[in-house]
């Protein structure tokens, strides 16, 4: 086998000249809320490191999240996929097929031994023995689990392999189960959204490969750079909740003016994703800029918690400071003293981004 | 009464017309609270403060002063500095008041159990933000290292957290 490549050995035979690469790696600082600094070290890993090996499996699941994460709209996307990490297999894209593709697992378990990086598309149905996803002749459960025996951390793709999805939704007959119920003694990212918005993944591979730790992650094993902000602060039709005008019905004049969605079912006070800040499709509009209100398909069980119109009733989390990490501190009311202080003090350090000087 | 005072008054006028029109038996109002101006002051150029209602609180940024021109252009969003960090606001019109800048601190308010608890909350918000104390903590990702690290890897989680703490 040839000497490894780093990323920049390939892009700049690819063609991609060199200040296409340091702006991709500013832009790809800023989205994860790093400095200039950072940047400039994240340009070295690249020009300098070996790439990180990535085993890409599917287990039940519709591959809108491949689907998703090719059509990243950063010009660099594609050698972000095929040339940054070295995506040695990935049954929907790879030209291998049959023996020859189950030979590259075996290669990459033996070869990189601790080293590579297994992404993980869809989850594992356990009923029957796992016989309702059968890839390669095997129970994909055993698959995953024998990949995950050597890989350097797990990142689950998606609603699928964060929390189930529409497969795991009762009464789940095929029990499918998200990886981290299956894979105990290895770290897993979870990058759940139906699917998740392509930047999001690429900024998780990005951060991964280059400075070859996981990013800081929430007490759901969410990266916060992405899932720490809730859908409604940041709703660009906040101001019209605040000002009490709703869309009452679908088509209404309301309705054309962009008011607030939260009254046809809006999930959007209660799920923690980018949406309403990156945008979908390179930054063009997001499902509320649309029209429709946000189904919260990046949240646990999405698919159980009522239709997608019906009105959200109680909102358990507190408001922007409980975040992922401290829903479970919301079951006390705020009676004021040093817990409405807090809660004042953990607000802003939700809201602001710390600036140098 | 100062102008940035009056401003956080007028503009608590026209949601408690929301509270009292559009807002009423919208099932998301903790009726526990009121509408209330919190901590009106001046802010270089403008006015800041918070606004707590029944159903949110938000920082505000508004015009210092009757009749003057909001320092800011109307893009869908504003980012302004303050000790604590930078903030990212949503612009919008306000009838009868004029431009102002909004950034959520809570919605809905249900866990509030009652005005003088949200009031705090807000008065610490204020605080807080003017506090530049705040922006020492590194709350972002560390400065990452450029080496490879296995075990940095393995240990993530466990090693920001111990960067993270001063």
């Amino acid at each position: 086998m040839a000497a490894i490549e780093t990323f920049y050995d390939v892009i700049r035979r690819q063609g991609v000249t060199r200040r296409s690469f340091t702006k991709f790696c500013s832009l790809t600082a800023a989205s994860l809320g790093l400095g200039q600094s950072a940047a400039v070290q994240m340009a070295q890993a690249l020009e300098t490191k070996p790439r990180i090996p990535v085993i890409w499996m599917h287990g039940l699941e519709c591959t809108c999240c491949s689907e998703s994460f090719i059509r990243s709209a950063h010009p660099l996307a594609k050698d972000v996929v095929l040339s940054m990490i070295s995506l040695d297999y990935d049954d929907t894209i790879m030209a291998a097929a049959g023996h020859q593709a189950e030979a590259i697992l075996e290669e990459t378990k033996e070869k990189y031994k601790g080293k590579y990086i297994l992404a993980v598309e869809g989850n594992p149905p356990l009923n029957e023995g796992g016989m309702f996803c059968i890839d390669g002749g095997k129970p994909f459960v055993e698959k995953l689990k024998w990949m995950a025996e050597d890989a350097m951390a797990i990142i689950a793709w998606g609603a699928c392999a964060s929390w189930g999805c529409v497969q795991a939704a009762k009464p789940n007959p095929t029990q499918a189960t998200p990886i981290d119920k299956v894979i105990k003694d290895k770290p897993i990212i979870k990058v759940p959204g139906c699917p998740p918005i392509a930047e999001v993944m690429t900024g998780v591979v990005t951060f991964v490969t280059t400075f070859g730790r996981l990013p800081e992650l929430d007490r759901q094993g969410r990266p916060k750079m992405f899932y720490s902000q809730r859908i409604h602060d940041k709703c660009y039709r906040r101001p019209h909740f605040d000002a009490g005008q709703f869309v009452e019905e679908w088509d209404d004049e309301a309705a054309r003016k962009g008011h607030c969605l939260y009254k046809m079912g809006c999930k959007g006070p209660t799920t923690y994703n980018a949406c309403s800040t990156v945008r979908w499709n390179g930054g063009v509009s997001f499902p509320i800029q649309s029209g429709h209100g946000c189904i919260g398909c990046s949240e646990e069980d999405f698919w159980d918690k009522g239709s997608f119109y019906d009105r959200l009733t109680k909102i358990n989390h507190f408001g922007i400071e409980h975040n992922a990490d401290e829903v479970g501190l919301a079951a006390a009311a705020v009676v004021g003293g040093a817990v409405a202080v807090h809660a004042g003090v953990t607000a802003v350090k939700r809201i602001t981004t710390k600036h140098e000087g | 009464m100062s102008d940035a005072a009056a401003r956080g008054e007028k503009l608590a006028d026209f949601y408690r017309r929301v509270h009292e029109t559009s807002m009423r038996d919208s099932g998301l109002c903790n009726e526990a609270l009121a509408v209330e101006p919190v901590g009106f002051r001046d802010f270089g150029p403008y006015a800041l403060g918070v606004i707590v209602t029944p159903w949110f609180a938000n920082l505000v940024v508004t015009a210092p002063r009757e009749g003057a021109d909001a320092p800011f252009p109307d893009p869908a969003r504003l980012q302004l500095r303050f000790p604590a960090g930078d903030v990212e606001f949503n612009v919008s019109e306000i009838e009868g008041f004029g431009r102002i800048a909004a950034c959520s601190l809570f919605s809905p308010m249900d866990d509030f159990a009652d005005y003088e608890a949200a009031r705090t909350a807000a008065r610490a918000a204020l605080d807080a933000l003017l506090d530049p104390a705040m922006n020492e903590t590194p709350k972002r990702e560390p400065e990452p290292t450029a080496a490879l690290d296995r075990r940095a890897l393995f240990g993530g989680r466990r090693r920001s957290d111990e960067e993270a703490s001063p």
